[in-house]
């Protein structure tokens, strides 16, 4: 048995294509520079991400100024008004022939 | 000068690496896998992991078995990803495969029996058998590849043989 084991030795009978090895061998010495340039837009894929999460959480979370509505205002002014001049007012609405002309 | 191409540790750099150890690793690789086309993947991946890592080994003389380590844990990650084969058991189905896959000479029965007998231990022992008996590693240095103690990793081999010599006479 052991004759047998020396006879074949470290015999294989894996073989490779022509030139495999030195295809293969420029293969790997890309490696480094192939990482490096998925390092750089790992990096920079990184700085990106960072940026637009903190354009959109500036945008989003800044104070804003009030916004004053037009509507409040006339609210603000209707309710200024004594009944009288709201009659008064109502009426001249009423009689206005521009708010008229508008309405049809 | 391309720095990433001469990326030191102790005195070792990528470029050396990659001289000394391509093929013996490839042939490493090969008789785990016996498929040519997953070899050469698993060798680019391991020196994919080679050139990270390389940064963070502290000592020269730790090289070989670092790099045989890495290359068997993606062999044995390679394997555990197929289904069909398990990491505990001793498997047939790499030597079922050998006769029809491309790249095996045919014409040497004892080597393609020999061959076969090895790749039907388990992932573990042909770790063990192959670095032993073709990478001539010490059981120190395979100790190192695969965390076993050296007592452990001298009966597996002693047994690897076994099934093997039995394999070949029978």
């Amino acid at each position: 048995m052991e004759k047998e084991f020396n006879n074949i030795g470290k015999k294989m009978p894996y073989t490779v294509p022509d030139g495999y090895f030195d295809a293969m061998h420029e293969k790997l010495a890309a490696i480094p520079g192939r990482q490096r340039r998925s390092l750089v837009i790992r990096w920079v894929s990184a700085a990106a991400a960072i940026v637009l999460v903190a354009s959109v959480a500036f945008f989003t979370l800044r104070p804003r100024p009030q916004e004053t509505l037009l509507s409040d205002i006339m609210l603000q002014y209707e309710q200024s008004l004594s009944d009288e001049e709201l009659d008064s007012w109502v009426e001249f609405s009423e009689n206005d022939i521009f708010l008229d002309l508008m309405d049809e | 000068m391309n720095i990433f191409l001469h990326k030191r540790t102790p005195g070792v750099t990528f470029e050396e690496v990659l001289k000394e150890f391509e093929q013996p690793l490839y042939w490493h690789i090969r008789r785990m896998v016996a498929s040519h086309d997953d070899a050469s993947d698993i060798l680019q991946e391991t020196f994919i992991h080679i050139y990270k890592g390389l940064g963070s080994l502290r000592e020269k003389a730790a090289l070989r078995s670092w790099v045989y380590r890495i290359a068997t844990n993606e062999c044995l990650r390679f394997l555990s990803r197929r289904k069909e084969i398990s990491l505990t058991e001793e498997n047939s189905f790499l030597a079922d495969q050998l006769e029809s896959s491309p790249g095996v000479d045919l014409s040497d029965g004892a080597a393609l029996r020999f061959q076969k007998a090895l790749l039907a231990l388990s992932p573990q022992q042909r770790t063990v058998f192959t670095l032993r008996y073709y990478d001539d590693l010490s059981y120190e240095e395979i100790a190192e590849v695969t965390g076993s103690s050296v007592q452990t990793l001298k009966v597996a081999y002693h047994y690897a043989k076994e099934k093997i010599k039995n394999a070949i006479i029978s």
